[in-house]
């Protein structure tokens, strides 16, 4: 049976606290936690250093809160779903009738999507989150997306009220993305290839970032690459196209075909693992690359895949 | 008579470090030039020469008909053949010579799937067989005949290839694993991997150790074809000293038949 305002419900109850003040932030975070422990919930803190320990000081000692370092968890969009899945499900096998989140991420379309496909991807555990942004810090756009994510709002008396902009993560994923063309772009490109084999693709973006990225990053960028070109000519319509951009600290490169991208709305952000072998190739590009955004236009689908300083 | 029955080739070439070198040519001419300076390269060092083909060379080489053996169409004996050869070698020894230095045009051997299946074993055993013994050699392999696809079915047995090939399985040092994977592995590679990993006859064992210091890329499909093919015998599959990129993406993966381990 789970505990507070979440009981009866089934699946994630994603909620949102915008706060303005740190006593706003610990009068919503401290009676959640503490009410997890006491009804025996794993009650979990993924947060900034600053707001971290703001927290842990507000708690008593032994409260039995779990602090997660948000910067690992949250590196990634796709690598934070992935942890998080991993976590949950291994308190949900240890029988927790319920687990408890308090949460921060990052801003930007990246993660706002992220928010949006969470409702779906938890929706598997019986868990209870609040997502925290900070209001002082948080750009405005990200504040209104926040509100389209997230289905309930939390309120510092401990209410819950419904969201009116909210929007299911089909509807909000299948939008076109908020992304504005990276200022290299308008550079003359490193490389342009027509119709590039995997290979040719990594050729060039190998030649693109030597010197740019450190080795891990140049591998796992070419990794990216290489699984984007596949996946443009085995699910996409020629012709596949491939522009590589270095500068400035870091690669940027734009695969593109002529097809109209992929119909689901989660691809990239959760493994097709019900799907033939194969489907995962966008799910891996967005957790081999520092930022991945898509595009479709008349002319066709280009994704774009950038590393290094953003 | 040493040299009667080199269908396939062997070489061992210290100075070069290949000692089994695949060729792939697209005219006789150029053919019989590699083959002279080759061959002459060992005969200097006392090595025993053979160039074995079906047609005689325009050029002075120590020709020995390939069809005098080996019928048009016939499939070879793998280990059989490996047989010939050490004992070839070991008469050249015998015989006085430092060693056993071959070029061998076995284009005739390998046109059909089932003789490709045959050769390709072969191809693997005798890697393994030569860096411990006194052998080099040139397998060569007509282009305009065979064609760049099955060529590379052969060229990835060689611990050298000159040849259009995305990645080799070939021998290495038994410490090391059973093999050694090298090259790149994407999608134009993944029908040849599971061919190649069919007709590899790997040691039998619950684990098998593949070197991978010299994979320089894996995709995940390809990773997933390994993977296949370690579940299909129950076994697991370990690439060992894979760089960086290759273990992060099998554990995104989450792999149970095949471990990669990280060069240190």
């Amino acid at each position: 049976m789970r505990s507070g305002a979440a009981a009866g419900h089934e699946g994630y109850f994603h909620t949102s606290l915008c706060y303005s003040s740190d006593e706003e932030l610990l009068a919503v975070a401290v009676p959640f936690l503490t009410e997890g422990r006491e009804a025996g919930e794993p009650s979990l803190v993924t947060l900034d250093e600053r707001s971290a320990g703001l927290v842990r000081s507000a708690m008593p000692a032994g409260s039995g809160v779990e602090y997660l370092a948000g910067g690992a968890v949250y590196s990634r969009p796709t690598a934070a779903i992935r942890s998080y899945r991993r976590l949950l499900a291994e308190h949900a096998a240890t029988g927790a009738p319920q687990i408890r989140i308090v949460g921060g991420v990052p801003s930007g379309p990246a993660w706002a999507r992220y928010e949006a496909a969470i409702n779906h991807a938890y929706n598997d555990f019986p868990l209870w989150s609040i997502c925290v942004y900070d209001q002082r810090t948080t750009p405005s756009d990200m504040l209104t997306e926040v509100a389209r994510t997230h289905p309930r709002t939390a309120r510092p008396d401990g209410t819950h009220e419904p969201s009116p902009t909210y929007l299911d993560p089909i509807g909000y994923l299948s939008e076109p993305w908020k992304a504005d063309p990276d200022p290299l772009e308008s550079t003359r490109p490193f490389a342009h290839l027509a119709a590039p084999t995997p290979a040719a693709a990594r050729s060039a973006v190998r030649a693109a970032a030597v010197g740019i990225l450190g080795e891990d990053a140049l591998e796992d960028l070419v990794v990216a690459v290489s699984e984007s070109v596949t996946n443009a000519l085995v699910h996409g319509q020629p012709p596949v196209g491939l522009r590589v951009w270095s500068g400035a600290g870091r690669v940027v490169v734009a695969v593109s075909d002529a097809g109209p991208g992929p119909k689901d709305p989660f691809a990239g952000l959760l493994p097709a693992t019900d799907r033939s072998v194969g489907g995962r190739g966008l799910w891996i590009v967005h957790q081999s690359c520092d930022n991945v955004t898509a595009e479709t236009s008349p002319d066709g689908f280009t994704l774009r895949l950038t590393s290094g300083a953003l | 008579m040493v040299g009667e029955a080199y269908a396939g080739l062997v070489i061992r070439d210290p100075g070069r470090g290949a000692g089994h070198v695949c060729l792939a040519f697209d005219n006789r001419a150029d053919l019989e030039a590699r083959a002279r300076e080759f061959l002459a390269a060992g005969a200097a060092t006392g090595e025993l020469t053979r160039y074995i083909a079906a047609e005689e060379p325009t050029v002075p080489l120590p020709w020995l008909p390939l069809g005098d053996r080996y019928p048009e169409g016939v499939v070879i004996d793998p280990h059989a053949q490996v047989a010939v050869y050490a004992a070839a070698t070991e008469d050249a020894v015998a015989t006085g010579y430092t060693g056993l230095r071959v070029v061998a045009d076995v284009t005739s051997l390998v046109r059909t799937p089932e003789q490709r299946d045959a050769f390709a074993r072969y191809e693997y055993l005798i890697d393994r067989y030569i860096p411990d013994h006194p052998y080099t050699a040139i397998c060569a392999y007509d282009r305009a005949d065979l064609g760049d696809a099955a060529i590379a079915e052969l060229a990835c047995m060689h611990s050298r290839a000159d040849a259009r090939v995305p990645f080799q399985l070939h021998a290495c040092p038994p410490a090391e694993g059973s093999a050694a994977l090298t090259g790149e592995l994407d999608l134009h590679a993944y029908d040849l991997l599971t061919t190649t990993l069919d007709r590899a006859d790997l040691p039998p064992a619950d684990e098998v150790v593949l070197q991978a210091s010299g994979l320089r890329f894996a995709d995940h499909g390809a990773l997933l074809r390994i993977e296949r093919y370690a579940d299909d015998r129950g076994i697991t599959v370990v690439l060992r000293d894979a760089n960086g990129g290759v273990k992060r993406l099998a554990d995104m993966l989450g792999l149970s038949r095949l471990r990669v381990e990280a060069a240190r």
